[in-house]
């Protein structure tokens, strides 16, 4: 059920401990603080079996891994994790990362420079935060979120925004950041916005992904539809020791104008998940929803209770 | 001189704009509020709303706690466009 898939926005830790991570990638080698994953992923492992079951069941029903496969792959999703939120305190610390971009057709450029302003569709997959710290900016970057994390990450991250023009736009339980969205794009600026997470009493929307029906928010389809702005998808996927991917995706189309806002609203979830489904049969183990993401999953989950 | 808004006319718009399948102008009440235990209707539908007022009355609001009061129900906007459409 929804419950199940809503965020709270939190990265896992205490203060302290994310406050001495970022002072060890300051002086100690990453390598050395990486072997700290393992330990992390057996924990995980252990403490967190209902996230460790739905990855379970995202191997086997999604990818059609055999039983002994699928257990091998829930480590690997855990230790990508792992990878994964390192980095971002190596980011913290102003680590050096080299980045690979792959821009369709030149798009992200092409919207940096032109008047417009545009939606950027974000998921789970990759390393979502670290994309919106190296991604190519010339206009400022809106990020939407849910003020839920720790006063030391968002300390982190207003300090690397600091060198950017990225800014935080929070969420607030009246709905009333939609209109702060709006301000953004009718200014020409960029708005980043997670299309993957519902964020409690959200209206959804049902879509084929990887082969069985799964929910998302309608807001952010619904949003980019009614304001007619360009909209893309990007991830950032790693791919070795300080070492990524960045794909950036065009999701706007030249006939879109004839749609209307509830049909475009649908084409663009459909071109999201189609990209969403390419970047994850390269990475799939760059899957970061570890909970009952497809609606078989989910219900199956909530009749057990 | 602009004339007055037809209230059903809104109402069209509103169903239109919103996709409102099977209902109907005399479904939606002038005074009962249109979002929360009213129409029910979200945020985004509110800023669909902005966007009717805007495209059809040219009217932009320069702040969202004026639009707020103003997308209160059927007869604040019908009071509100009167006063500020300006086509």
């Amino acid at each position: 059920m929804a419950e199940n898939k809503t965020w709270r926005g939190k990265t896992g830790g205490t203060q302290r401990m994310q406050k001495t991570l970022i002072r060890w990638f300051r002086y100690i080698d990453t390598r050395l603080i990486f072997w700290l994953t393992v330990p992390w992923v057996i924990g995980s492992i252990i403490v967190m079996p209902r996230e460790r079951k739905a990855a379970y069941h995202y191997w086997r029903r999604r990818h059609n891994k055999k039983p002994l496969k699928a257990c091998l792959c829930v480590w690997k999703q855990f230790y990508a994790m792992g990878h994964v939120v390192l980095d971002r305190f190596a980011a913290f610390a102003g680590q050096h990362f080299d980045i690979q971009v792959y821009d369709e057709n030149n798009i992200m450029h092409t919207l940096q420079h032109g008047e417009k302003g545009f939606v950027i569709l974000s998921s789970h997959v990759g390393n979502q935060e670290l994309a919106g710290y190296f991604v190519p900016s010339v206009k400022p970057l809106h990020i939407l979120i849910y003020l839920g994390d720790t006063a030391i990450m968002n300390r982190e991250r207003e300090r690397l925004f600091a060198t950017r023009k990225m800014f935080f736009l929070p969420m607030q339980t009246d709905g009333s950041h939609i209109f702060e969205m709006h301000e953004v794009l009718q200014k020409g600026e960029a708005l980043s916005i997670h299309a993957d997470r519902m964020f409690s009493d959200t209206r959804t929307i049902t879509a084929d992904f990887l082969g069985a029906k799964a929910v998302f928010p309608q807001g952010p389809f619904r949003l980019a539809a009614v304001e007619e702005v360009p909209v893309v998808t990007m991830f950032m996927l790693r791919t070795g020791h300080n070492r990524y991917q960045l794909r950036i995706y065009n999701l706007s189309k030249a006939t879109d104008k004839d749609l209307s806002s509830r049909q475009l609203s649908n084409a663009l979830l459909q071109r999201y998940v189609h990209k969403m489904e390419q970047v994850l049969r390269d990475f799939p183990e760059q899957w970061f929803n570890f909970f009952e993401f497809w609606t078989e999953e989910t219900a199956n989950a909530a009749n057990k209770k | 001189m602009n004339h007055m808004i037809n209230k059903e006319e809104l109402k069209n718009q509103i169903i239109l704009a919103l996709n409102l399948e099977g209902m109907q102008p005399a479904d939606i009440d002038d005074a009962a509020p249109l979002f929360g235990e009213g129409l029910g209707l979200d945020s985004i539908d509110a800023l669909e709303l902005l966007m009717v007022m805007d495209k059809n009355y040219g009217i932009k609001f320069a702040n969202k706690e004026e639009s707020k009061a103003v997308l209160a129900s059927i007869d604040t906007m019908a009071e509100y466009i009167d006063n500020h459409r300006t086509k």
